[in-house]
């Protein structure tokens, strides 16, 4: 009885190197999101792990470390599953679930702010990974700069600078006043310059551009 | 540095984040799936209890002519000598017109039952009682087959006279109530079918199963009895594999991710059952037993992710036969509501849930049934217990 498992498990191995003929895109996540109604798991799975990056990218902005992006994920995720009856298919799925991640972030924002200050501006440099290296400006140096802000510098910077909210949007959102958004902007703006200089990153043009064109 | 630039340098450089698929995630994930469905199960769950008790209603509603036919002969016969029951005179009207309409039937084929229609429209005194003990004596002979009144236009009133006769002839306060519960203590044979929703403990995805089989009741008590059986059951469950802890534990190069499984199963219950409610012809009674799994045949269909979200997964098929038994394996608790159509035949409803005691077939998984069963009873033998 078990020879053919491992035959089978070997069979696996084998048929990995085959190039399976991918699909369009698009027809490949209507499916998904079709078996997603049908609340069918693997396509749930399959779901997850196609806008994993995408969904952590967003909520790792606004948490402040990671075990923190991934429950607001999978929060966020669970909305998707949820609602995901709703979503109007002439719009773009990304977007839907980009937005779906914002609003777990804010609720997120929401639920900590209690045990957040808003102006004590700690010592956040050693904050985020560890054993990052940070000899240029990569995605990792960046992430680490947001999340080390404060929660509410952070929420507001990524909702407009970012996410290019406006500051009226930004206070219905956050339930704060449009002046604290705007403050909370100006000081996470401060903030960020200034560890961008701790860094010792010269942040002229060419230092932008060659970021960009990365 | 202006403003923009710095807003610039993070909305690019964050842009196209850098996160590795983390399965740890999804397994979270899954969980707050999986309790969020078992809490939207329960609602379901209730909902077929429901459903069940309101289908019990109806038919305690449909049969119910039948229930109050016996209660107020019953009683009527009280009346005359102690009238304990005043409100039986208000059902009275409705059984009149069924008497009448079942004497009718009757005159067609027995003339000795004339008297029927006479003794209601007097209401009972001493004095009737009398004449109709005498008539009764007669037909008595020809009611005490009542088997052969039922399936005929009116099966409400076979039970009526005989009750009432027995009453009169004894002419004792023998609570005619007891009789009742005494047609149950010969054994029966009931036969069950039951679709199940069957899912491994935790796993959510429950799949639809069935169950068939026969039970064999003997009664210990009035109220008390036991049962046995056979149930053939083809169990449909899937789970990530996870959930499976196989007895010889391998270490693949590659996981499975996911476990689709089909096993025929021999389910032999034991059980014990208490009467709970009783009224009439519909009894309530709550069972509680084990179940022995003899997995005949378990079929496994193992899916592995390749990694590529756009190619198909992989499959392998793995197959045991007869080689897991689990001796008292499973729990079982259920409630049958029970109506009984005539001496020989009841029908019931019996909603259930099979608890896991130990795990179950090949990967050990715990798995867990929740379904309602109808089933036919039949009396065993044919001698009348009274």
């Amino acid at each position: 009885m078990r020879q053919p498992f491992f035959e089978g498990v070997r069979n696996v191995y084998w048929k990995e190197g085959l190039v399976a003929p991918k699909e369009n895109q698009e027809e490949v996540i209507s499916k998904l999101i079709q078996g997603c109604i049908q609340e069918d798991r693997n396509s749930q799975k399959e779901l997850y792990r196609h806008y994993y990056a995408y969904s952590i990218g967003i909520c790792q902005r606004y948490a402040g470390n990671k075990i923190d992006a991934a429950s607001i994920m999978n929060e966020g995720f669970f909305k998707v599953f949820k609602h995901i009856k709703k979503y109007d298919s002439r719009k773009p799925f990304t977007a839907w679930i980009g937005r779906i991640m914002t609003n777990a972030a804010i609720d997120y924002y929401r639920a900590n702010l209690k045990f957040a200050s808003n102006e004590n501006i700690v010592d956040y440099d050693q904050a985020g990974s560890d054993e990052a290296i940070y000899e240029k400006l990569n995605y990792q140096d960046l992430l680490c700069m947001v999340q080390s802000l404060s929660p509410s510098y952070r929420t507001v910077f990524n909702l407009y600078a970012i996410e290019g909210y406006s500051h009226e949007e930004i206070a219905g959102m956050l339930h704060i006043s449009v002046g604290t958004s705007k403050s909370n902007l100006f000081k996470a703006r401060a903030k960020l310059m200034e560890m961008l200089k701790e860094r010792d990153v010269s942040i002229d043009k060419n230092e932008i551009d060659k970021n960009l064109s990365e | 540095m202006e403003k923009k630039k710095l807003d610039e340098l993070f909305r690019e450089g964050l842009k196209n984040p850098e996160a590795s698929y983390d399965e740890v995630h999804w397994i979270a994930m899954e969980e707050k799936l999986a309790s969020n469905r078992k809490k939207r199960q329960g609602i379901i769950w209730l909902g077929s209890l429901s459903a069940a008790a309101a289908i019990i209603l109806a038919c305690l509603i449909i049969w119910w002519p039948t229930t109050r036919d016996t209660v107020v002969e019953v009683t009527e016969k009280k009346d005359s000598m102690t009238s304990k029951r005043a409100p039986v005179e208000k059902i009275i009207p409705p059984i009149n017109d069924q008497v009448v309409k079942g004497s009718h039937i009757q005159k067609e084929s027995r003339g000795a039952l004339v008297a029927v229609p006479e003794k209601n429209n007097d209401h009972g005194a001493g004095r009737i009682e009398q004449v109709l003990a005498g008539i009764y004596k007669d037909t008595l002979k020809i009611h005490s087959t009542p088997d052969d009144f039922v399936g005929r236009r009116d099966g409400n009133l076979s039970l009526a006279p005989v009750y009432v006769a027995n009453a009169l002839l004894t002419g004792e306060n023998t609570a005619p109530e007891l009789k009742m519960p005494r047609k149950r203590t010969s054994a029966y044979l009931t036969i069950l079918a039951a679709p199940d929703l069957t899912t491994v403990q935790g796993a959510g995805n429950p799949q639809l199963s069935r169950n068939m089989g026969v039970l064999y009741t003997l009664p210990l008590t009035h109220k008390l009895s036991i049962s046995g059986g056979v149930l053939y059951a083809r169990k449909n469950y899937n789970s990530p594999y996870s959930f499976y802890r196989p007895k010889v534990q391998r270490n693949y190069a590659l996981t499975p991710s996911e476990v689709d499984a089909a096993c025929d199963v021999l389910d032999v219950p034991i059980e014990l059952s208490y009467q709970v409610y009783q009224k009439g012809a519909t009894r309530i009674v709550v069972n509680g037993g084990a179940s022995s799994y003899f997995m005949l045949r378990e079929q496994y269909e193992f899916s592995y992710h390749t990694g590529d979200s756009y190619q198909d997964k992989q499959h392998i098929n793995y197959e045991v036969n007869g080689k897991n038994n689990h001796p008292f394996g499973v729990a079982n608790i259920s409630a049958t509501f029970e109506q009984q159509l005539n001496n020989k035949v009841s029908i019931g409803v019996r909603p259930f849930v099979k608890l896991p005691l130990t795990g179950v077939g090949y990967g050990r998984t715990k798995l867990e049934s929740k379904g309602l069963a109808v089933s036919v009873s039949f009396k065993l033998g044919n001698k009348n217990t009274n």
